[in-house]
């Protein structure tokens, strides 16, 4: 390391004061202009976050989103070089400190989750193998292939139902959300734990739908199975028109993505 | 196609940009931070774009000049970014973005001082090293100095022949800087190691005081802009990548059109005649 302990104090108090807004002795300076530096970085990251978080940023009054802002410019120290993913770090922050928008808004942390995911699905590196042969066999032998593109949200309070303004102490619960990417964009619909159940069986079962609705059956003797196998079926049917299943990967390799 | 003169893409191009037939331009420009380690729709575009253009790389979170370390990791990943999209010129910038470990996502001017020129020289070694080709360091345009013990020309002239990196010229940078600084920007570009100019930055900026412009990427470029880039290419031996940056106020491509045609018939204009000649 060539530079020197004076070198590294000026370039440390200029970044400090960008963060801070205080501004620590800083040699040929031309003090006018400074602020200027902490303007500019701080709208870059106030912009990346009113993008990423558009329905918190309504949620919350303005006085409120800047101290929260103002508060995650100054303490934090953002450690992605890429400005997109940023805004994770903000909800991290959020969470992991104490504010009184917590309180005031007791969904902020599902709300900004639900915002966060929402983007980190729409940017995420493409998981899907597109040499799976898919079938329209979906009773016998087909697997059913899962869009892996998707996360299920386990949220207290219904971020992903109501308008976030209209959310109250009165809502809070358990719900589940599922997010996934398909056709380019991110898709979500709520499910209810019977659901999720469902997909974490095909996820880890590889089950064809005739063994999904045996197993179903087979775990919920009290509920007709008429019932199950119907809501299984829509589910099948609106999660494959959706693009949250692919398809059906069956053993002799048959290409036909249609059912 | 133009000949010379390139266009950094932005997202809010969009599709539009893959299937105008008015900007024609003979390379785009990325930044890698904004492209890296994406699937889904963005990437389908990156992946169109680049079967289109050929692309070059505009860093931003190098930090070359911060006290931090190199992010070698970062790094790995910027090598794999112009490595899968056959990247001719990877070039960043000679300020710091990051700092007491955070990044602040916008550029600080470095001191203008002896040691951190040493800093940066065995740096962009290491990073030319490790990347396996030559950077192209961009002079940034700042606002106020920091602690300098030497002149803007100096620090620049020794960081680019100490590490043997290559020179980005952004016209409208030293524009900005002389005008912030009280300095001429003919005698200014005269200074610098023209020989190892590999790439030219244009742009617009706005006056926001005075006696003080800010580089904001925002607006048209303005004539004496044009004037300095004339100058500035009829000293260059031979020619090199243009590149019109347009980050915000994005405006019809008809506009950008136009100004990419008057910087390509500058080219033209000095470069044909130097070949003739």
């Amino acid at each position: 390391m060539h530079l020197s302990n004076y070198t590294k104090t000026q370039q440390n108090n200029l970044a400090s004061f960008c963060k801070t807004n205080i501004l620590k002795p800083i040699d040929g300076l031309t003090e006018n202009r400074i602020h200027h530096y902490r303007r500019l970085i701080y709208g870059v990251i106030d912009d990346s976050l009113r993008s990423a978080y558009p329905l918190t940023e309504n949620l919350l009054d303005e006085n409120e989103w800047k101290f929260l802002v103002d508060e995650f410019v100054a303490k934090h120290k953002s450690q992605s070089p890429q400005i997109w993913q940023m805004p994770y770090e903000f909800y991290q922050f959020i969470e992991s400190n104490e504010f009184g928008a917590k309180t005031k808004y007791p969904h902020l942390m599902d709300l900004l989750m639900f915002e966060w995911k929402e983007i980190e699905l729409f940017m995420m590196e493409d998981q899907n193998d597109n040499n799976v042969k898919l079938s329209h066999d979906i009773f016998n032998h087909s697997q059913i292939v899962l869009n892996k593109e998707y996360e299920i949200l386990k949220l207290s309070f219904p971020v992903h139902k109501k308008s976030p303004n209209s959310i109250s102490m009165e809502d809070k619960s358990t719900y589940f959300a599922l997010m996934f990417r398909a056709n380019d964009k991110v898709q979500f619909f709520d499910l209810s734990p019977f659901f999720v159940w469902i997909i974490y069986e095909i996820e880890n079962n590889n089950y064809s739908l005739k063994q999904l609705i045996k197993k179903a059956e087979g775990a919920n003797k009290n509920i007709n199975h008429k019932i199950i196998s119907e809501n299984i079926l829509k589910f099948i049917y609106t999660s494959h028109s959706k693009g949250f299943i692919l398809g059906f990967e069956n053993e002799k390799g048959e290409n036909d993505r249609k059912i | 196609m133009k000949q010379f003169v390139g266009i950094g893409y932005r997202k809010d191009f969009g599709e539009d940009f893959l299937h105008s037939e008015i900007l024609q331009p003979s390379f785009i420009e990325l930044a890698p931070e904004n492209w890296m380690n994406i699937g889904g729709y963005w990437k389908k575009v990156l992946r169109r774009l680049s079967e289109k253009y050929p692309i070059t790389a505009h860093g931003l979170s190098l930090s070359i000049g911060s006290p931090d370390e190199l992010d070698w990791n970062f790094l790995e990943q910027v090598k794999n970014f112009l490595k899968d999209y056959d990247v001719t010129v990877y070039s960043e910038h000679l300020s710091y973005s990051k700092c007491d470990n955070a990044h602040l996502y916008d550029l600080l001017p470095i001191p203008f001082r002896f040691d951190a020129v040493k800093h940066i020289v065995e740096r962009i070694k290491q990073v030319q090293d490790f990347l396996q080709r030559k950077i192209t360091m961009e002079i940034v345009s700042y606002y106020t100095p920091v602690a300098a013990e030497m002149s803007e020309a100096e620090f620049v002239n020794e960081i680019i022949n100490g590490s043997g990196c290559n020179l980005l010229l952004d016209v409208n940078n030293i524009y900005v800087n002389a005008f912030n600084h009280n300095y001429d920007a003919h005698k200014f570009i005269d200074q610098l190691p023209l020989d190892k100019v590999a790439y030219i930055h244009m742009a617009g900026h706005e006056k926001v005081a005075d006696d003080l412009i800010i580089d904001t990427h925002g607006q048209p470029i303005i004539d004496p802009v044009y004037k300095l880039f004339e100058y500035t290419i009829n000293k260059l031996e031979t020619p090199v990548p243009v590149l019109l940056e347009r980050d915000f106020n994005i405006p019809e491509f008809e506009e950008l059109a136009f100004e990419m045609n008057k910087l390509e018939n500058i080219c033209k204009k000095s470069w044909s005649f130097s070949y003739a000649s």
